[in-house]
């Protein structure tokens, strides 16, 4: 039943936000189509209606030329919908096998030989090797999208929606999922990939339709599509991006890490034996499927995290740079050494020694800011506790607060308005803002462009660009390679918690960091120090 | 036509609202109210079977129908408000300290120790040793959950709701052995009436008044301009941040604590050596509980406590005096209770519609079309 899926005149609201404005859609059986937009822009809604999770304020649906009320994902599986999330919905306990027939109808027992034969056969056509057998929590990420993909398979749906699903991968295991798209696209399925990749789109996608601000703002070939015509198009006016990378000038040694090994809640090691060095003036960035321990490296770096016995993080004060740290709560500066073990140490004591340690975190509502505070409480989150009496002053946080705003163009209705009603963009701007102030001599920074438009994340990367000519040693986690390779001096590859490369970004190439990624320790031109 | 919606589609949903304006509030909440008001009227006419306006009438007497009455009515705004108030720091860091009773409890054994075995000293000096006990057996009550809630991270609810039972039975134990003029039935020291709070102007409410007014404005200045209450906050929002900032958070736990119990404590000595000048296990009655829903109401704010304590032991009262009354016969203490309930219903609902409003389809979509036809 290959049939075209028309979406017509779909609008849906939440709240104060138009999610979808008046969008509609072809969807045609034997194409790739890729929903390209930023984030907010609506393509999951849209999606989400489609696979009947949500249902449209306004608009219908056309299965086939037949109008067809997805009430349901249920329903959607009778019109042959089905999506994959970008958080999988799979059952940790059970196998790959029990989690395909999950949901089926029919009545009394299932008949397995049946049903594992047919899987076999799927597996087969597309080139799956998966173990049935095998619990979904043994398994790596690919491996359960690839669950994930068997189910709908198995439900003999055709159109088949991906949400975002190169996010976790690496560029290998991107590539495999390609090459399975494409087949399943040749053998006559419809293909509907969301993503905000340029070059995913033009690499797979035959057809791409760009959201910008729940508008649906153009429909093209891909064979007609460039980067500028899809970014311009994704931003709604032209606009050159690009990062200027200086090389570092003067590099010094700024944090020594030897041996660094820490433990999660259950004992289980998150990083093991990781040992590499940051230097001023450069960008070090950290390459890595996500949760290979990038989480545990920056916490110990900030006095978050206990690191295990034998590790080692030692500072290097700047001899030639004025400490710009202040001690904390007034007491007087104490003449430094020339260097400082932080391991074992709180992030007060790290304080308290004068090593300002700037920490742009992952979660930036749920660590960094708190959202319910407004932005002069939020920029006195690390420094509440400057001042002798027991009271708070608000007038330098306020102070802060406006310079902030001003300097990186905040868009707030005040600095008195809760951090968590602004956008995205905003609440990042507040925080890093907030850690840079400090003047650190070190800034650690997690995911810092994720979820934020092209626009801020290049006003990001310039920032940082300008922190490291300021002599900043800055670290930077990213998950997507082509920025980290155009942004990094040199790139730290983390798997399962091992350091497997340490890498010159200006040399390297992505299938290189990508094999790293994998764990095929080969080490890159910059040879890791000796154990 | 009302009724029609198309296959599967629900007609009505909430919808989270932008932020209301002031006067958008306030009506919101004087529907609310009103509609509790409206409600009361109906159900007492129903029950009572006569005209339901007296019956209001007996509901304002319950607190203000002469002074001896206001100054009870008085007196208990004042005790609930104060415990509310000794809630309200554990409660912003979210540690949900339902063990009030208990604290309180201690803290009322504390002050009755001391008003018994120092007896010899004078007035004035057992009142300040009374009240030092009082604030060291409500913050070592207080400190006990707090101490393990730390540790190994119990859970806070369970445990100072079972350490309510073993603050009963520990002032049920101690009234036992002081049989006779100590016990729970006679009065502490009645004849010289040592450490005893003095009473202002002959009545009674009005130094407990000055007390707990001290402690809200306190309170406030705690919560609001202190480095402490700014702690306190960031950990009651998330954990993580605390952490991320530095706060020693498992102090901060046990301080926090510690100041929660002593302050209920306090209640507990203001009880014992102010009001009651005697000691029972059920001394502070159910205000221990009721005071959670004080604090919950005024989101912690100790300043909105004061309007919802105010309330409270307004309709409790009115409530008991209507079914003392000779109004209706089938008016009883239980019905009474249901338009409490309908008035703490109407504050919980006005909170809700002021964050969600409800949005019918059909209505949207008539005024969709209204709105098509007018660009058209």
């Amino acid at each position: 039943m290959e049939k075209v899926i028309a979406l017509k005149h779909i609008s849906k609201r939440f709240g104060e936000v138009l999610a979808n404005d008046d969008i509609s859609l072809m969807i045609n059986p034997g194409e790739i189509l890729a929903l390209l937009g930023e984030n907010g822009s609506g393509k999951t809604t849209l999606m989400n209606i489609l696979a009947g999770i949500y249902y449209p304020d306004e608009g219908t649906i056309e299965v086939g030329g037949q109008e067809f009320k997805i009430t349901s994902p249920k329903k959607a599986y009778d019109a042959g919908i089905g999506m994959i999330h970008q958080h999988f919905k799979l059952i940790d306990v059970l196998t790959a096998g029990e989690n395909i027939v999950l949901g089926l109808e029919g009545k009394g027992l299932l008949n397995l030989k049946a049903i594992n034969a047919k899987i076999a056969l799927l597996c087969g056509k597309y080139d799956f090797d998966i173990d049935l057998k095998k619990k979904i929590y043994d398994m790596s990420v690919s491996e359960k999208q690839k669950v994930e993909i068997i189910k709908l398979l198995y439900r003999g749906l055709d159109t088949l929606i991906l949400d975002e699903p190169t996010a976790v991968l690496t560029p290998q295991e991107c590539d495999a999922l390609f090459a399975v798209l494409r087949k399943m696209r040749d053998d006559g399925k419809s293909i509907i990939i969301i993503t905000h990749k340029l070059s995913e789109v033009l690499a797979l996608s035959d057809r791409v339709a760009i959201l910008r601000g729940g508008k649906l703002v153009r429909v093209v070939p891909t064979l007609e599509a460039d980067e500028d015509l899809l970014t311009d198009a994704m931003v709604g006016k032209h606009v050159e991006f690009h990062i200027a990378r200086a090389l570092p000038f003067h590099p010094q040694t700024v944090l020594e890490i030897r041996h660094l090994t820490t433990l999660d809640e259950y004992g289980v090691k998150t990083l093991d034996d990781v040992s590499f060095e940051s230097r001023s003036g450069e960008i070090l960035g950290i390459a890595g499927v996500s949760g290979s321990g990038q989480k545990a490296l920056l916490e110990a770096i900030a006095g978050l995290q206990k690191a295990e016995k034998g590790s080692s993080i030692v500072f290097h004060y700047d001899k030639t740079r004025l400490q710009a740290g202040k001690p904390s709560w007034g007491k007087k500066p104490v003449p430094h050494p020339d260097e400082s073990e932080l391991v074992g140490k709180s992030v007060k004591a790290i304080e308290a020694l004068g090593i300002s340690l700037a920490f742009v975190p992952e979660d930036r509502l749920g660590m960094g800011l708190v959202g319910d505070m407004d932005m002069v409480g939020n920029m006195m989150l690390r420094s509440y506790e400057r001042g002798k009496t027991p009271f708070l002053s608000y007038q330098e946080p306020r102070a802060l607060a406006l310079e902030v705003m001003k300097k990186l163009q905040v868009s707030t209705p005040s600095i008195k308005t809760a951090v968590r009603k602004l956008s995205g963009g905003n609440i990042q701007k507040v925080l890093v803002g907030r850690e840079v102030a400090s003047s650190p001599s070190v800034l650690l920074t997690a995911y810092a462009v994720r979820g934020l438009d092209i626009q801020t994340s290049y006003t990001i990367f310039n920032l940082l660009n300008d922190l490291k000519k300021a002599g900043l040693s800055v670290i930077y986690v990213g998950e997507d390679l082509d920025v980290l390779l155009e942004l990094a001096d040199r790139i730290l590859v983390l798997c399962g918690g091992k350091a497997t490369g340490l890498v010159e970004a200006r040399k390297t190439t992505k299938a290189e960091v990508g094999a790293l990624m994998c764990g095929e320790a080969k080490g890159g031109q910059d040879v890791l120090p000796k154990a | 036509m009302f009724f029609q919606k198309r296959e599967g589609e629900p007609w009505v949903r909430t919808v989270k609202r932008a932020d209301l304006s002031f006067w958008r509030r306030v009506l919101v909440r004087t529907i609310c109210l009103a509609s509790a008001c409206a409600l009361s009227v109906i159900l007492l006419a129903i029950i009572g079977q006569k005209d339901p306006f007296p019956a209001v009438a007996y509901l304002f007497q319950g607190s203000f129908q002469n002074q001896y009455k206001f100054e009870q009515s008085l007196e208990e705004m004042v005790l609930l408000l104060g415990i509310a108030v000794a809630l309200a720091p554990a409660y912003q860091m979210r540690f949900w300290n339902v063990g009030a009773q208990g604290q309180i409890l201690l803290g009322a054994l504390g002050t009755a120790l001391v008003m018994i075995y120092a007896s010899a000293l004078p007035s004035w000096l057992v009142i300040l040793l009374s009240l030092a006990a009082a604030l060291a057996f409500g913050g070592i009550w207080g400190a006990i959950p707090a101490f393990f809630k730390a540790k190994w991270n119990t859970n806070e609810t369970l445990f100072t709701l079972m350490m309510n039972y073993i603050a009963i039975q520990l002032v049920a134990f101690a009234t036992l052995n002081w049989k006779g003029a100590n016990s729970s039935m006679g009065l502490i020291n009645s004849s010289t009436k040592v450490g005893w709070l003095p009473e202002i102007a002959n009545i009674e409410a009005i130094l407990p008044l000055i007390l707990v007014g001290c402690l809200v404005v306190g309170m406030t200045v705690y919560l609001r301009f202190t480095k402490h209450g700014y702690e306190l906050k960031v950990i009651g929002k998330s954990l993580d941040t605390a952490r991320y900032t530095g706060v020693k958070v498992r102090w901060s736990i046990l301080r926090t604590m510690i100041l929660s119990g002593a302050l209920c404590g306090l209640i507990g000595f203001i009880y014992v050596a102010g009001i009651e000048h005697k000691i029972s296990t059920d001394l502070s009655g159910d205000y221990g509980f009721t005071a959670i829903i004080v604090a919950w109401l005024a989101s912690f704010d100790p300043l909105i406590m004061i309007v919802f304590s105010s309330l409270i032991v307004f309709l409790n009262r009115g409530a008991i005096n209507l079914s003392n009354v000779a109004y209706a016969p089938a008016l009883n203490d239980y019905s009474c209770e249901v338009l409490v309930f309908f008035f703490i219903l109407s504050i919980m609902l006005s909170e809700f519609f002021i964050r969600y409003r409800l949005a019918f389809r059909h209505r949207e979509r008539a005024k969709a079309g209204a709105e098509v036809a007018k660009h058209e």
